[in-house]
């Protein structure tokens, strides 16, 4: 069954050009049209965790406002748990939980406590339940001595696990989380990643991510979109995604022999010190095994190792290829 | 409307109580703004002890009435919480976004927030300006069993306080700042308010102004029942103020409406 299905959904600002006077901009404003979303179609089923990415600008949040019902879109189709967001905003707020890693909803004076209590009365819970999922959030997240501290004096790991475990109070069906792992290190960003990856297994929560690590997407979720101007231009696995879009490897070889330099169709030598050397090895014009094979015939082997591109390289080149794409634009609006 | 269900009603009078809780975390920040309201309160008092001798009076009031009047204006006046630039951010960033994707009316949080900010201050107002106004110049004429029916009309007044800047906030989705209409708004109460001053003391055309708007209500109206109660005026401002109340509900609503739909068609 699927928890949000999105036909054709479209969004443009009017921006009012910026280079017009004040004044004359007062009286007579002249407005541009931008397309934010442009016809954004796709679909997630219910307990699936999906990486929704692409640069500033790209529609990500615009797209997400529409989901959640705080934007009208200019055209098109969207339903999240049966409901379409922009109608019916309250008695969807109940079923759906946010994390926007940019902005607390915990008050920051107070201990984290007074912030779940006051988010059981303003998502309408019942004492008992109240207190029963909050036993379980406490145990889950270990927030045990968090409770009582105000989160002023929390540290940002910490604040994150509480940050999250308020999401989930009022047991939402749908989860936004928005760069939920932004300024963490390397401990907390994994705490973080097990916490979400638990909610989703256990409480079979969809969730729905955007995030610009790309640590949190492998680590994370099992499908990617990517998206640009709002429109999915592409829709695959983590893995999938580096694989076929990628055909770049990499190559570090040890040689037991130093060669003067190594030359073939396809390959880019990145590094060539002594015996060391470090290829970019392009597998649509060659292949790895005929660049082992060159290799061999120089010298044999004392070490190897053959890795894909990171993520983050992925999505570069996948932007270059598509083309088009206005990088460091929109951001919130 | 769910604003009317006892849920809503615990849902935003937490919300309120939050708000209060929070702001008295900081009790240096609450104390050092007691302090400024008691140099006001003494610089004041000193002034009309200069204008009027003891047991002279203007328009009714004497110098212990006109002491504890501006104790009155001034507690409302210095703990009215300043929601404004809050709102205006909130609006001009979209992080009205934030508040929307929970089951809460915009308006009603930004009010329940007002309330709890501003009850955190005026109980300190209060206190320090009833402890300084009797030093200054003794016990207030006043019997201790209208206190409850005072607070009933301070409410209003704070409640109208909130509708006229959360109106001019709101405004933000339409202009770039809202700042010169709360330079305006503070002037306007300032003298139609009647901070200062009793506006009995008024040429009488401009009292007559003064009471067809709604800024009398805030200040000179709870300040002059609080020294001079009387029942009959109890229940006629009241009435009016419940009328400014409505009125002044209903316009919120509908700009705060327009525009959200401004920024949900148009994207701001």
């Amino acid at each position: 069954m699927a928890a949000i299905t999105v036909s054709n959904l479209r969004k443009t600002f009017q921006v009012r050009t910026a280079a017009q006077g004040r004044i004359k901009g007062l009286f007579n404003p002249i407005f541009t049209e931008v397309e934010a979303v442009k016809g954004a179609t796709f679909s997630v089923e219910r307990g699936e965790m999906v990486a929704f990415i692409g640069p500033n600008g790209a529609g990500k949040s615009t797209t997400i406002k529409m989901l959640t019902g705080i934007l009208h879109p200019t055209a098109g189709e969207a339903q999240v748990l049966g409901l379409t967001p922009w109608v019916e905003r309250q008695k969807l707020a109940m079923k759906i939980g946010s994390v926007f890693g940019q902005k607390s909803q915990l008050w920051f004076h107070l201990p984290p406590k007074d912030t779940f209590r006051l988010l059981s009365y303003i998502y309408e819970l019942d004492e008992s339940v109240f207190k029963a999922r909050l036993g379980k959030l406490v145990e889950v997240f270990e927030l045990d001595e968090l409770l009582h501290i105000p989160v002023r004096k929390l540290s940002l790991g910490q604040r994150m696990r509480c940050e999250i475990a308020a999401c989930l109070l009022h047991k939402p069906e749908v989860l936004f989380f928005d760069e939920p792992t932004i300024g963490l290190d390397v401990v907390a960003k994994r705490k973080i990643r097990e916490l979400i990856a638990s909610i989703n297994k256990e409480d079979g929560v969809t969730v729905f991510l955007t995030s610009h690590d790309t640590g949190d997407i492998e680590t994370l979720c099992k499908r990617v979109m990517v998206i640009n101007h709002g429109e999915v231009i592409l829709d695959s696995s983590p893995q999938l995604l580096r694989r076929e879009f990628l055909r770049m490897k990499t190559i570090g070889v040890r040689l037991e022999e130093e060669i003067e330099s190594f030359i073939h169709p396809g390959v880019t030598v990145l590094k060539h010190k002594g015996p060391g050397l470090k290829l970019r090895v392009d597998t649509a014009v060659t292949s790895v095994d005929d660049v082992y094979a060159a290799l061999r015939q120089h010298s044999r082997l004392a070490d190897i190792y053959i890795s894909d591109p990171t993520l983050d390289e992925v999505i570069e080149e996948i932007y270059q290829a598509t083309g088009s794409i206005t990088l460091g634009g929109g951001g919130y609006r | 409307m769910d604003i009317v269900s006892t849920k809503a009603v615990r849902k935003y009078s937490f919300l309120a109580k939050t708000s209060f809780a929070s702001k008295i975390a900081y009790p240096l920040d609450v104390i050092s703004r007691t302090f400024f309201f008691a140099l006001v309160l003494f610089i004041f008092t000193q002034l009309w002890g200069a204008l009027l001798g003891a047991d002279s009076s203007i328009a009714g009031f004497s110098r212990q009435q006109l002491v504890w009047y501006l104790m009155a204006t001034e507690s409302i006046m210095l703990s009215n919480a300043r929601i404004e630039r809050r709102i205006e951010d909130d609006v001009k960033s979209g992080a009205v976004a934030y508040i929307l994707i929970r089951p809460l009316h915009f308006v009603w949080y930004q009010c329940a927030i007002y309330f709890g900010e501003s009850a955190s201050s005026l109980i300190f107002n209060i206190l320090i300006g009833s402890i300084i106004a009797t030093l200054l110049v003794g016990v207030p004429p006043i019997s201790v069993g209208f206190l409850p029916l005072i607070l009933v009309v301070m409410t209003l007044a704070f409640l109208l306080q909130f509708l006229i800047k959360i109106f001019l906030a709101l405004l933000a989705f339409w202009v770039e700042d809202t700042g010169p209409f709360f330079w305006i708004y503070s002037k306007v109460l300032f003298t139609l308010g009647g901070l200062f001053v009793p506006i009995d003391i008024y040429p009488e055309w401009l009292r007559r102004v003064t009471v067809a708007m709604p800024f009398n209500y805030i200040l000179y109206q709870p300040a002059r029942l609080f020294v001079n109660f009387n029942l009959a005026a109890f229940v006629q401002v009241l009435g009016i103020q419940a009328m400014w109340s409505v009125l002044l509900t209903a316009l919120v609503l509908y700009i705060y409406k327009q525009g959200v739909k401004k920024v949900s068609v148009n994207g701001g």
